[in-house]
């Protein structure tokens, strides 16, 4: 172990006497300190607090994997070059504590790096708290919409997929589905599932939609909240309308909490009536005791215009719907920004630990200039994984759509490959904590527990082992004639 | 020191060919070699450019494998870990970290061989002292002289007291006083039963310390032996006195003929070589305290290096010549001395010491000048201890 950390000093050491380390924290301070000045966002404290947390956090995070990318990359690399290298390995260390040693130092260093970053920001941030809001609603935005911790919840949806099946078995019983929907082994040929899958949607999007002048009802299940504590809960919602309202103001209203349930702590439901912009999100903030002590808020939307008390023909009639992704939700607090920001730091950390294993496992095989194109086309990936994967599912789905596009047509042919290639690359999209903390979104333990289980055990240790199995094997004062 | 009775290291038929980047083989570095390095011998490693010495070091250190044949140190192989604490190595350049310092850069290695930390400290301040670097430790390595850089991988070679000392070329860019003191310490570490490779192309450095040599040409071995045996001249007889006088020469060229018959071919006065030369011009100035922003001469060998308890006869002469090593108009006050460190006593000693001719010749020139020969004790006295306490040794100094 003394080795290894031997090696870990020696790697901190180079890190911070190169300029390359000093350059980070120069380009990080510049940008905590001018962001604020450059950006103001909407113009609301609150948009200014977002946009700096945003553009700072994802500043650090790419500035410290480029950071990693090279140092990890220059780290073996380049003392192979120097060779400085033969005089270490012929001291009685294995090859694989001098690789873990790299590493841990690059990761070290990284923590190091970070946790300076993570102050700076959170002191930033603290300092703009104190500037000068728009009003009152703008300061409680930022105190129940930034910084904070939030669960998300999505209305409960009956079972769509049973649903689309007995819709299914209706139509074959009518004779009409198309001869070509069924397959003929028996179930349903690609046809028939499209078919399948459509009725699902459209069932979800009715679930989702009001009628004009209708009301509709979703139930939030498993609010895990404190009915001691006095708090407030957020309900977001996005509306789309099919007939565009005058001024594209949709007036409605929404009926929230259920006083007949067992238990209820209220006498009367909440009642928010709203004229909201269409096709924006829009919150309303209601006192936590809505929810029933079993964990259950009932919401009820009213798609009329409540100032015209039951006459119908004066109202404005849309059809209105929820149905795009995170269209409705209900917010609550769980916990402190503070807290939050601490496990969106750690989950960057892990991110980077990652970048570091794969750069040492690249230099471990390649020279500088080549395990840095290695690392940063595999940086590249991984960050965008999430959109690449989406890509091939939609080819995958349906190839018809892209015939006649050459390139198109490649892709699908080098499907295989590129499918291997986004399995290996590890999904650090999918581990991204900066959008939901600038949301206020709780970045929960559990995520946070998965990125230090995935990327930063499973995908390092994975990286590492093999680093060692090709370092060991290697010839290091090889030379090519 | 070596635990084993086998050979320290070991080759057979050792064969290593370097291929291109087709993976076809292009060069033959190694070509079915046999080779015995023993327990406490001074081997002297000796061929052109590209024989293949450091494709030899290399494979015994784990940095390249052996395309066929192999080789064990120890009895074991290369690259077996736990081996090498037992094995110090001066690369053919230094290759050091550029952004540490000298003392960071012992440390490190320290750190490698798990000492613990006041050992580590001990060790490489001796080392700094040792090599001369101590008023330069704390300047990064990266701006180093080549000399200077020499100097910190011979001290990171030591750091771990070496079993098995492989020295690649220590001598290149070192300075005449660097060179003497590497070769002093080969010397001293050999007498402590350590095992050195060392591979050179300055044949009078190998011809001085070296029991054994093993000549490669073309990957091959082409001559190995006893050095004294490779190149004593049998046919020959020198005899070395006193300065003599011109009618007394002529009388033994007289005797020689009378008795044996034969002709005396040569009669001449011996001259300093140009290495003592060198060292007596610098201790000179060092004496009167020029400065130096590069290395100093270095200090005296670390104390864990030295023979301890082996050498009392060294000790004892350490003690008689102490004053000699000691610079003058240094800190120390005189009067700590004791009778025994003064000057006369010393030059008894050394004349009774001395066998060569070259520094009693010296006393002779200038009988007055003791303060002047006192600093060059520091290399020149190494050889006078040498040859009291290692006859066998002597003539290599001459």
């Amino acid at each position: 172990m003394s080795r290894i950390v031997a090696v870990a000093r020696n790697m901190i050491a180079e890190g911070i006497r190169m300029k390359i380390a000093v350059i980070f924290i120069v380009m990080l301070v510049v940008i905590v300190a001018a962001l604020p000045a450059i950006m103001h966002g909407d113009g609301t404290l609150r948009g200014r607090v977002q946009t700096f947390l945003a553009y700072s956090l994802g500043a650090t995070a790419v500035l410290l994997s480029l950071l990693t990318v090279f140092l990890s990359c220059a780290s073996v690399a380049a003392e192979l070059a120097g060779r400085q290298i033969f005089l270490t390995v012929s001291k009685p260390i294995a090859r694989w504590q001098y690789l873990v040693g790299k590493w841990l130092g690059i990761a070290i260093l990284d923590a190091l790096l970070l946790a300076g970053a993570g102050v700076g920001i959170y002191a930033m941030v603290a300092y703009l708290k104190t500037t000068a809001w728009l009003n009152e609603q703008d300061r409680d935005a930022l105190r129940y919409e930034v910084l904070t911790a939030r669960a998300s919840v999505r209305p409960s949806t009956p079972d769509f997929a049973a649903r689309a099946d007995a819709q299914m078995e209706r139509l074959k019983e009518q004779d009409r589905l198309p001869q070509s929907a069924f397959a003929p082994t028996g179930g349903w040929s690609q046809v028939g599932q499209t078919i399948r899958q459509r009725i699902r949607d459209d069932l979800s999007k009715q679930w989702m939609s009001c009628p004009p002048l209708g009301v509709r009802e979703y139930r939030f299940e498993n609010m895990h909240f404190d009915p001691n504590e006095a708090g407030l809960i957020h309900l977001r919602y996005k509306a789309q309308v099919s007939r565009y309202p005058p001024d594209d103001i949709l007036r409605c209203a929404w009926v929230i909490g259920d006083p007949t349930k067992d238990g209820a702590r209220i006498s009367r439901p909440y009642l928010s009536e709203r004229a909201d912009v269409v096709r924006q999100y829009h919150i309303v903030r209601i006192p936590a005791d809505a929810i029933a002590p079993d964990g259950t808020l009932l919401v009820r939307f009213e798609n009329v215009d409540r100032r015209y008390s039951g006459d119908f023909d004066k109202m404005h009639r849309t059809s209105v719907s929820f149905s795009g992704q995170g269209d409705l939700e209900v917010l609550y607090e769980v916990g402190s920004f503070e807290a939050n920001y601490l496990r969106s730091l750690l989950m960057i950390l892990a991110q980077l630990v990652l970048l570091a294993a794969v750069g040492v496992l690249a230099s471990s095989f390649l020279s500088f200039p080549v395990a840095c194109l290695m690392c940063m086309m595999v940086y590249l990936t991984a960050i965008s994984s999430g959109f690449l994967q989406e890509a091939i599912r939609e080819l995958a789905a349906n190839p018809s759509a892209f015939e006649g596009d050459l390139a198109l047509r490649l892709a699908v042919l080098l499907k295989p490959a590129t499918t291997v290639f986004l399995w290996v690359v590890p999904q650090i999209s999918a581990y991204n904590p900066i959008n939901d903390l600038v949301d206020g979104r709780l970045v929960s333990w559990a995520w946070l527990g998965r990125a230090a289980l995935w990327l930063g055990a499973v995908q390092t240790t994975v990286a590492m082992a093999a680093a060692c199995l090709i370092f060991r094997r290697r010839e290091l004062a090889q030379v090519i004639v | 020191m070596s635990t084993t009775n086998g050979p320290v290291a070991q080759t057979i038929g050792l064969t290593k060919v370097f291929k291109d980047f087709w993976g076809r083989n292009r060069v033959v570095a190694l070509d079915d070699l046999h080779l015995e390095v023993r327990p406490g011998e001074v081997f002297g490693f000796l061929g052109p450019n590209g024989s293949g010495k450091t494709t030899t070091i290399k494979i015994l250190l784990g940095l390249l494998y052996p395309t066929r044949g192999r080789a064990f140190v120890f009895g074991r192989l290369p690259t077996d870990v736990a081996v090498k604490a037992r094995i110090g190595y001066l690369p053919e350049e230094s290759y050091l970290y550029r952004f540490l310092d000298a003392r960071e850069t012992l440390d490190y290695y320290g750190r490698l061989f798990q000492q613990p930390r006041g050992e580590r400290q001990r060790r490489t301040e001796m080392l700094l002292e040792m090599v001369g670097l101590s008023a330069v430790a704390r300047r990064r390595v990266g701006q180093y002289s080549k000399g200077m850089a020499r100097r910190i991988g011979l001290a990171q070679a030591l750091i771990n007291d070496p079993d098995l000392l492989l020295l690649d070329e220590p001598t290149t860019g070192m300075d005449p006083i660097g060179t003497r003191q590497i070769k002093d310490l080969i010397r001293e570490l050999a007498r402590r039963g350590k095992t050195i490779v060392l591979c050179s192309h300055l044949l009078a450095d190998v011809e001085d310390v070296c029991d054994r040599v093993g000549i490669l040409y073309g990957g091959k071995r082409r001559a190995l032996g006893d050095i004294k045996a490779l190149l004593a001249r049998q046919e020959l007889t020198q005899i070395t006195a006193e300065r003599l006088r011109p009618d007394t020469i002529e009388r033994i060229k007289e005797l020689v003929e009378n008795l044996e018959g034969k002709e005396v071919l040569g009669v001449t006065t011996p001259t300093d070589r140009l290495e003592e030369f060198f060292l007596r011009i610098v201790q000179e100035a060092r004496q009167q305290r020029l400065t130096t922003s590069g290395a100093e001469a270095g200090g005296p060998m670390a104390e864990f290096l030295r023979a301890d308890g082996l050498q009392t006869g060294q000790q004892l002469v350490d003690s008689l010549v102490a004053a000699a090593k000691s610079e003058p108009g240094a800190d120390q006050p005189t009067g700590t001395q004791s009778p025994a460190d003064q000057p006369p006593d010393r030059r008894t000693i050394e004349q009774l010491v001395q066998s060569g001719s070259q520094t009693q010749q010296q006393h002779h020139d200038e009988p007055a000048d003791d303060d002047q020969a006192g600093p060059k004790s520091k290399q020149v006295d190494r050889s006078v201890i040498d040859s009291l306490i290692q006859p066998k040794l002597q003539r290599d100094d001459e």
